[in-house]
Formats: structure tokens, sequence, C-alpha cells
């Protein structure tokens, strides 16, 4: 009797525990609702007004947007930090670029997402679609459009969904080729601005006969580039282009097999580093097998092209900016831009807010093109010609792609459709098949 | 000792042993219970990690099971599993039967060696193998170049037919030292008459292993593969750093696939029902394991 009425009260004991528990977890999360839920002007109104006796509360703000590969980001943040010191307290986390999707979306439904993401203003379609986006536009165009001003406005426009804007560009990004051009010379080639992907394979197999480097060229670490901007560039020459954006070429169109036969001659030709291995080489060992001239063209991104030729330079290697080669007549490139964008559930919006216009404005980004990044606000100066080179080339720029549609096509397009038909073995109509699939698929979602 | 104080002693006994689990078993259900229960209801619902849920019933489960790659991932999960659990158990007991033989400062120095890689962080074996199977640099290529087998030198981690065994290689390479140690020390508690008396009956180390050796350590060869078995199917970052699952979906297996899902496409129910699945699958792997290494067991 007394051991069960131990065994009641202890049983009793676990259930009060686990309550307590439960409960405090459960509040836990009923606070940072109650924070993310409570608009950030109330909060700041109700901040006790500076006084001798009562310090000035400092945010915590959460900056995921610290591009580390960009060699102005020390600086920039500094700035930011320094210009806000008084009111936020900012903590910026290094972006994981590989993750970086599932790190916002883990984020968001976390419910405790940071103030502030660094993401493509070109794929916030999910983000918009499921309403996890801070709309910006009435901070924009506040004070008569003061801040949307300051913005290069093709690049404001790649953030725009529905007519609001819900990422804002901090720099453009898209796909370009940087070359040796000593290399290039040697092989008695001439470097152009823009070329076919027919001129592209005969530099590859000319770097290799005449200049003897053992492969023509690196990609980025990116091999779906190849084929995003072939698609691009063949349905553009069609006239197609918005219609291969919304879904409306079928996975067996020519388009599609066209550039992957290109692409798989390219690496059944030995011309691509380092033959065997090219689809799964890093972009760390493609950046070193240019740096170390066992290729004469490597293929870049434009943020961070000023960092790359820095490097070739150090290492007495004369390279220069190209486009990317066209597999259609047409000029066409894959990208658009570096943005930033506030969720709608981040816990202090407003601070947000004013932290992106710092770090967005003219003075932080004088310090970002100074470092030869081709920025987003438009009153940065640019002195380096190869990244005015970069500019020029921007005006090619179509924003939206294929991959676009859904998660599991960008999946697809980005990871398995070179694997499966350049290494696996699998057919076109194998391959047009799968595509046709999460076509329809994504179309249907809408 | 009177009953009355007798009884109220167990009484405070138990009180108290069941106050000391409580954080025990707090941890366990916020860590264990709760999860899986959230997971297995998640499991009938659509939610893609916003606010609205809805109920789908069996949906998940049938998506699971027409999606290409989540078979494909589930053979490649059961394969490298398997082979990596059964390859490293045996060389862990060959290990430790010729360590067994060894003098006491000598076989501290192989223990410690061939303990090394279950010691080392996965990241850091995922980099250091990345180097070795380097198709233009590594380690395993300029092995082959050196013995004029240039043939055989390939993009380990690309080609479809070699990168999931790379990946089992290094499974059983970090596993093997763990499964080693605990055989070891298993065969530390063999009464040394009992070798001592078969020698004398004529029985020569090889004999000793078969007859003696092996079934006194049965019931932890069996605790290995179970051990080793669950920690291979659970292997997320190893195929993460190696490979990331690709290229495409060649060594893709289902932690990874479950991620995808679940953080990529936004189908957390899916990803839930997969990962249920999954866990019976594992079950079965453990129960089968259990019932194929079954047997008399003996006390010394």
């Amino acid at each position: 009797m007394i051991k069960k009425k131990g065994f009641k009260a202890a049983s009793l004991l676990m259930l009060c525990g686990l309550m307590i528990a439960l409960s405090a977890c459960g509040s836990t999360k009923k606070n940072n609702v109650d924070k993310a839920s409570t608009s950030p002007s109330v909060a700041a109104s109700e901040t006790p007004a500076p006084s001798e006796s009562a310090p000035v509360k400092i945010i915590n703000v959460e900056f995921y947007g610290k591009i580390v590969e960009f060699s102005s980001t020390d600086a920039m943040m500094a700035e930011v930090k320094d210009e806000l010191k008084d009111k936020y307290k900012i903590n910026d986390i290094q972006v994981d670029w590989g993750n970086l999707e599932k790190v916002v979306k883990t984020g968001i439904a976390s419910g405790t997402p940071a103030d502030v993401y660094q993401f493509w203003p070109q794929a916030m379609k999910t983000f918009v679609d499921n309403g996890q986006a801070l709309d910006l536009t009435p901070y924009l165009e506040a004070d008569g459009g003061k801040w949307k001003d300051s913005f290069n406005q093709t690049l404001l426009d790649i953030g725009k969904y529905d007519g609001k804007y819900y990422n804002v560009p901090l720099a453009s990004n898209f796909s370009l080729m940087i070359v040796n051009k000593d290399l290039f010379e040697k092989a008695g080639l001439t470097v152009s601005d823009t070329w076919s992907w027919d001129q592209f394979m005969a530099a590859n197999q000319a770097l290799k006969d005449k200049a003897g480097t053992p492969f023509g060229f690196a990609s980025h670490g990116n091999p779906d580039w190849l084929f995003r901007n072939g698609i691009m560039s063949l349905a553009k020459d069609q006239n197609k282009l918005e219609d291969l954006a919304a879904g409306k070429i079928a996975g067996n169109d020519p388009i599609y097999g066209t550039t992957l036969d290109n692409i798989k001659k390219l690496y059944d030709s030995q011309l691509w580093y380092p033959g065997k291995g090219a689809l799964t080489a890093t972009m760390d060992e493609n950046k070193s097998a240019f740096l170390q001239g066992k290729v004469g063209i490597i293929g870049w991104v434009a943020s961070d092209t000023a960092a790359f030729l820095k490097s070739a330079q150090e290492k007495g290697i004369n390279a220069v900016v190209v486009g990317w080669p066209t597999m259609g007549s047409s000029d066409v490139i894959l990208g658009g831009a570096d943005g930033l964008f506030i969720p709608a559930n981040a816990p202090h919006p407003e601070a947000a807010v004013e932290v992106l216009k710092t770090y967005l404005g003219d003075k932080v980004q004088a310090i970002n093109a100074a470092a030869g990044y081709p920025t987003g606000n438009k009153n940065a100066v640019i002195e380096d010609p190869n990244i005015k080179k970069v500019v020029g080339l921007a005006a090619a720029i179509f924003p939206h792609e294929l991959e676009q549609l859904s998660p599991k096509l960008t999946d697809y397009v980005e990871k398995q459709i070179l694997a499966n038909y350049v290494l696996g073995g699998s057919s076109l109509k194998d391959v047009a098949s799968d595509l046709d699939k999460l076509i329809k698929e994504a179309t249907a979602a809408k | 000792m009177k009953a009355g104080s007798k009884s109220k002693l167990n009484r405070t006994t138990t009180i108290t042993g069941i106050a000391f689990l409580i954080p025990a078993v707090v941890m366990i259900t916020f860590a264990i219970f709760i999860p899986t229960i959230w997971n297995f209801i998640l499991s009938f619902q659509h939610w893609d990690g916003g606010s609205n849920r809805s109920w789908v019933g069996l949906d998940n489960y049938k998506e699971v099971f027409a999606d290409k790659t989540a078979i494909i991932s589930i053979k490649h999960s059961v394969y490298l599993s398997v082979t990596s659990t059964f390859v490293a158990v045996i060389v862990g007991v060959v290990l430790a039967v010729l360590i067994y033989r060894l003098g006491r400062k000598e076989g501290m120095v192989y223990r410690l060696i061939l303990f090394i890689p279950s010691m080392m962080p996965l990241a850091i074996i995922g980099v250091l193998f990345t180097f070795i199977y380097n198709p233009e640099m590594g380690l395993l290529n300029q092995f082959l170049k050196l013995i004029g087998a240039d043939s055989l030198a390939t993009a380990w981690l690309e080609d479809k037919n070699t990168v999931l065994n790379a990946v089992v290689f290094v499974g059983i390479w970090r596993i093997a030292g763990l499964a080693m140690m605990l055989c070891f020390a298993a065969m530390q508690g063999i009464p040394i008459s009992l070798l001592e008396s078969s020698r004398l009956d004529g029985a020569g180390y090889f004999k000793q292993i078969t007859q003696i050796i092996i079934p006194l350590i049965k019931p932890i060869v069996l605790l290995s593969f179970i051990f080793t078995l669950v920690m291979q199917f659970k292997t997320y970052d190893l195929v993460f750093v190696l490979t990331k699952g690709g290229p495409g979906n060649f060594s893709k297996t289902v932690p990874l696939h479950m991620i995808d899902t679940a953080f990529s496409f936004g189908e957390y129910g899916q990803s839930a029902a997969m990962g249920f699945l999954f866990a019976i699958i594992v079950t079965f792997f453990i129960l089968l394991t259990n019932r194929l290494l079954r047997g008399e067991s003996y006390e010394y």
C-alpha cells in the first residue's frame, strides 16, 4: 500500500516536472511570438527615452549577410556597426552559400529567423508565395522614393513580385568567363567580349594543342551554368525566353537536347578540367587550375570577379573578363543579383530595414565599389575597367529561369540532369521524360 | 530492523530513485519520444514549413513510394550500411584476435593507431578522403599511376560505378577500429586458464580463435554488429562531405533525401513519412541481425 502511494507520489512528481518543462518551453516560444508580433515601432516607442538614469535599449539584430568571399565585407560591416552602434548590436553571420536555402527556410520555419537574410532576388518566389518575406515597398517609396532611387532600377526590379518589392540588391551577380590573355595569344586566339559555343570549343582545342595546357576550360564548380545558359540562349533565338521560364516548353524540345549534347561533347573531348571529375570539381580546384595555367578559360561569377582578377594578377597572369559563350546566336545570361530580404516573421523588422538602408546606402556601398564589386547602389562609383565591363555585360541578364518554377526543378536542373546524361548513361528520352514530368508538376501547382 | 522502518526505508529509496530519474526522463521525452510522435503525426499531414497544416491520410506514404529518388536513396542506404557493417565488424574481429597475441606495449600502440579513425570527426575524415580520391592529384590515383595501373585511375567520387563503394570503404575504415576495440575488450575477460588448457590439449591459435575466443565473445560481436548498423544507417555527414549525395543521385542516402525533401522542397510531411518508413527498415535489419547471430552464450 505504502509502495503504491510512494509510486503515485513519485509519478505525480514526474508529471509535474514534465509539465514545468513543457510550460517552460511553451513560454519561451510564446515570448518569441510576442516579441515577433509586437510592432517594432510600438516597441521603439515603449523604449524608455534616453535620460541620465535610463540607458537606451540596444536591440540585437541578426544579420545573415556576411559574405566572406567579398574582400570589402569586414570594412562594410564595421561601418554599419559604427553608424548604428547607439541603437543596434548587429550580429553579422557568415553566409553558407551551399546550404543557403535550407538555412533560410529552417530559420523561418523555426519561428526564430534572422532579421535579415542574404538571398537571390530572382529566386524569391517561394518565399513570396508563402507569405514569408516582408513587403519592402512602403519603405522604398517613403520620403518620395529616396531609398528606391538609390538603386540600379534593373537590379531592384529583379526582386519585384506582383508589383511589390521583397528583396533589395547588393550587387549584380551572373555568370561570366575569365580568360588567360597570354595563353590565348600563345594559342593564336584573340579575346573578344562575346563568343559563340563553336568559338568556345575551338578555343579550348587550340589552348590544348597550341598553348600546351592540359585542358581548355574549368567551370566555377557549378557545371549546371553551362546547361542553364545554353537553354536560355537557344530559347531566345526562337523568341521563347519567357515561355521557357514559364514552363511552356516541353521536356522533349530540342532546346534541351542540343544543350545536353553540346555539354557532353565538351566533357567527352577531355577539354574540361580535370577530364574525369569535371562535374564534381570544386570551385577551389578549378580556381587553382586556372592560376596554375592548367586551363586558359574559367567560368566565374560577376560579384567575385575583382577578387579573382587580383589573385590572377598576383600570380602574374594577365586575365580579362569575357561574356559567357552563347549556344544560340543570341546573347543572354542567367543570373541577376545578390540581394537581401527581411522575413515576414523577423523579430525586429523596423530595425532590419534601418540596417539594410545603412548597409546598402551610398557611404557603405562606396567601400564595396572601391573594392571592385558591381554594386546595386547606383551612386557608388566604379573605377576598375574590368568591373566596368562586368557592369556592361549585365545588360544581357535575364533573371527568370525554368528552374525557378519549383524547388524540385531547381534540384533536377542544378544537380541531376547533367550527371544523369553525361555520367549516368541516361538517354535523352529518359532525361526529357523526367524533366517534362517536373515541369508539368510545377506548372500544375501554380 | 522493524518491519515499519524497513518499509519506510524502501519508500524513501524508491522516491529518491524516481526523483533522480526525472531529469533523464524529461530529457528522453523531449529528445526522443515527443519528436518521434510528432514525426509520426506529421507523416499524415501536409505542411510546407509555414503555418497551415492539413491532414492528408496516407498520401505522403504513397508519394514516397512514387518518388524514384526516395527508392534509390533507400537502396543506397541499405547497401552502404549492410556492406560497411558486415566488412567493418569482420575486420574488427580479425584485428582484435591479431592484436590479442601481441605484447602489452606493442598491442597498445596498434590499438591506438587502429582506433584513431573512430575518434576523428566525420567532417575531417570526409575532407581527408576527398583528397585521397581526388581524380587529378589524389593519393589513390597517384599510387595507381606509380605502379603502372593508370587504366584503373578514375574519378572515384564521380564515377557511377565507384562512388558508393568509395563511401563504403571510408565507412569501413572509420568503424573497424571501434569493432576491434569492443572485441578486444571482451577478449580481456576470457580466463587465461581456458586458453592454456586448450594449448595443453594441442590446440593452435587458429583453433583457439574458432573454438574458444569467437564463441565466448559472440554477444559482443552481436553488439558491434547492431551498434555499427545503426550508426551507418544514420550516416549523414560523411556522405554529405564526400559527395553531397551526388553526382546526381548516385550516392544519395535517405537522411540526405529527407533533408532535401523537408528543407529544400518544403514537403515536411513526405519527409516525415520517409523517416518513419526508414525507421521500420532499420528495425527490420536490427532484428534480422539479432536473429542471424543468435545462439548459445557461455558463462565463464
